[in-house]
């Protein structure tokens, strides 16, 4: 049963009172103006429920089952690396937050060249009250539901990037997100914004990770503008422990000629939500989206598309993969719009997922809903299992045959962790996904 | 005695495919086994690698004096068996060097013999590669994807160079391969003759034999070995074709 309807807007409304509470005062007319516009959103917003399709196949109970406090412990010295260890990118900038609060110590934004603004959003905020409010709440307006209703409620703080035109960046920036361990249930709100302007280039990597019992919910909403002839490659990498809850929601704006590449890892969590918006503003926008979904026992990873091509002559693709290998579920959930005025849109969609046990369960559903004409589109969807041809081919070789499952199921994935086009995080992604697959051939997890 | 295959009768679906089969490889030997399309080549060299599928109902293997049946197919790997497969399967996403690697490391984790660090792991790789003439570049690719014919065989001979198996099977290895291609993988099953190994090469046609000289001929019909002799037996075959033993076996 979901919660009631009730029940469900006294949780939200007792979430974002908790945090609110702890919010510095803004003296900021417009980020206070924002903020109560949220909360009246909180009102006035339909509950979630299964009767929509962005629901349809997505129980929040467990986490409604819980209240949720922000944290109040210093983020500075509350994390070691002893109980979260985290392989650092080579030569990055770094921004880290703990439970959605950041941590200046722990970060690392030194050396920046000129055109760059890389600090978090309560700094910037605090230091210029109008740079960041130019765009803060532009793509994401309102919201599409009331977790978005409640990020802008209580916005706080995350990541503010700013490229000046033309700018190129070599090395990556990191956004690193940790969840620690609290007595409590802890929310960990993240508000990022990231505005390439003309031209420029730059690649950022956002992982997630978190304490091994940490009880952690994180809700980022992050708004990225992509001016005309930028290029953002942009990395989601979540691990976080199973008994965590993530929302992660994108909204991507693309002007002319612009390319976002997305591609996103999501292996950990009790249950893990990522959603996409992406509007293009101009003409010949690419936008390149690939990710993985693993999920096991007690997981459920939930994706969401919505790529809406409303200009002529964009380019998007999605490639989404799923590997199920314990009694886990999944739901895919891809929608592109091609509207009347979207001549030449070239768009493809594609969903495969890869069963290794039994009861595990993927509810998959990629739509095209194309109003223009002289449109190349196409999407396609698999379900399948291990080949037994493959498997005896392996064993053949004398590979015993979990060590064969854990070697074609990686290959399945490596599709898209290929994608990650960094050394540390390639490495990484492929030895997560065959500790994973090992445990579960052990037993642990039914496959 | 390397293998001993007695009274052998195999169903595939609920159909009788291998009706009292009987053979003998000893070390050292090479066999061929020929025979028309159907007659049961392909289920002996499967039921013998351990694959799925196959109903064995009478008979018995002994390879080394093991009871062959009972072992499962990488157990029967680790103890030397190789089946180069006819229709070599695809692994997306599985990059070469890594199958060659697990699958060599596995075999000598069986043996008591330590892994291979990655230098001398790609040494030997190097050197089998380069003994039978598969481009290197393919060792980086996904196992098998996007390999042409040719290059997909050459693969299953680079696995055997480098494996070493003590009874090594060729199921129709030769087909779809032009004559120079048959001759560099020819030259790769000669490499691998000794005293202690044995070759049991499956083939449709004799021209493999004009390239890999067998010790012994077997013509293989409707699930039965009709004749066995030497290579003068498949100059025969390709003179006669398979039409005068058939019908001898039917009658």
């Amino acid at each position: 049963m979901m919660t009631g309807e009730v029940e469900q807007r006294h949780w939200f409304r007792d979430v974002a009172q908790r945090g609110v509470l702890r919010l510095p005062v803004a003296g900021n007319r417009r980020l206070e103006q924002l903020r109560e516009k949220a909360n009246r959103a909180l009102d006035d917003m339909p509950a979630i429920g299964r009767r929509q399709e962005d629901w349809r196949y997505t129980r929040i109970d467990s986490l409604l089952d819980q209240d949720f406090y922000p944290d109040e412990t210093d983020s500075d010295t509350s994390f070691t690396s002893d109980t979260c260890p985290v392989t650092p990118l080579t030569d990055a900038w770094r921004l880290v937050f703990v439970n959605g609060r950041y941590a200046p110590q722990l970060s690392n934004d030194a050396n920046r060249p000129d055109g760059v603004t890389l600090v978090s959003l309560a700094e910037s905020l605090a230091r210029d009250p109008q740079q960041a409010m130019r765009w803060l709440g532009s793509l994401a307006g309102q919201g599409r539901h009331l977790f978005h209703a409640l990020n802008s409620a209580i916005l706080a703080d995350g990541l503010f990037l700013h490229v000046e035109k033309g700018v190129h960046l070599e090395q990556p920036v990191e956004l690193l997100c940790l969840g620690a361990a609290r007595t409590q249930a802890t929310l960990a709100p993240l508000r990022n914004l990231v505005v390439l302007e003309a031209g420029a280039q730059l690649t950022l990597v956002e992982r997630f990770v978190s304490e091994a019992s940490a009880r952690t919910f994180h809700n980022g909403l992050t708004e990225i503008r992509l001016e005309a002839g930028a290029t953002l490659n942009h990395i989601c990498f979540q691990d976080v422990a199973r008994s965590a809850w993530h929302l992660d929601s994108l909204f991507v704006s693309q002007d002319t000629g612009s390319q976002y590449r997305g591609v996103s890892l999501m292996l950990g969590g009790a249950w893990s939500r990522m959603e996409y918006k992406v509007d293009f503003t101009g003409e010949d926008a690419v936008c390149d989206l690939a990710g993985l979904y693993a999920v096991g026992r007690g997981q459920l990873s939930d994706i969401h598309l919505d790529i809406d091509h409303s200009l002529p002559s964009c380019r998007s693709r999605s490639n989404f993969r799923g590997l199920l290998y314990g009694k886990g579920r999944a739901v895919f959930d891809g929608c592109i719009h091609v509207g009347e005025a979207a001549r030449q849109t070239d768009a493809q969609l594609r969903n495969d997922n890869l069963v290794l046990a039994p009861d595990a369960e993927i509810d998959t559903k990629p739509r095209l809903e194309i109003y223009a004409d002289e449109v190349k589109c196409s999407h396609g969807t698999t379900v399948g299992r291990l080949d037994p041809q493959q498997v005896f081919y392996l064993r053949s070789r004398g590979i015993d045959e979990a060590a064969a499952r854990i070697l074609l199921a990686t290959g399945f994935a490596a599709e898209i962790t290929r994608r990650l086009d960094d050394p540390v995080l390639c490495e990484l992604a492929d030895s997560l996904l065959h500790d994973r697959l090992a445990a579960t051939a052990d037993g642990a997890g039914g496959a | 005695m390397m293998l001993t295959v007695r009274n052998l009768h195999v169903d595939v679906e609920g159909k009788p495919i291998l009706k009292g089969l009987d053979l003998e490889i000893d070390a050292g030997e090479v066999h061929a086994i020929m025979g028309p399309n159907g007659s049961g080549k392909s289920t002996l060299s499967h039921v013998l690698a351990g694959r799925d599928g196959y109903d064995i109902t009478q008979g018995e293997v002994q390879y080394r004096g093991e009871d062959l049946l009972a072992l499962c197919t990488e157990e029967r790997a680790r103890k030397g068996i190789f089946l180069a497969l006819q229709y070599p399967v695809e692994l997306p996403g599985v990059n070469n060097l890594t199958f060659l690697r697990e699958s060599l490391n596995a075999i000598r984790c069986a043996h008591d013999q330590p892994e291979l660090d990655s230098a001398a792991f790609m040494r030997r790789v190097k050197q089998c590669a380069q003994q039978i003439g598969l481009d290197e570049t393919l060792l980086k690719r996904q196992v098998n994807v996007g390999f042409s014919g040719g290059e997909k065989k050459r693969n299953e001979i680079l696995q055997m160079a480098l494996l070493e198996p003590a009874l090594a099977i060729l199921d129709e290895t030769d087909s779809g391969l032009d004559i120079d291609a048959m001759r560099v993988i020819a030259d790769g099953v000669n490499a691998l003759r000794s005293a202690d190994r044995a070759i049991l090469l499956i083939t449709h046609y004799q021209r493999l034999l004009d390239y890999i000289a067998p010790d012994r001929v077997h013509v293989l019909v409707d699930g039965r070995i009709v004749r066995s002799g030497d290579r003068e037996l498949a100059l025969e075959l390709e003179q006669k074709g398979y039409g005068w033993l058939t019908e001898g076996a039917a009658a």
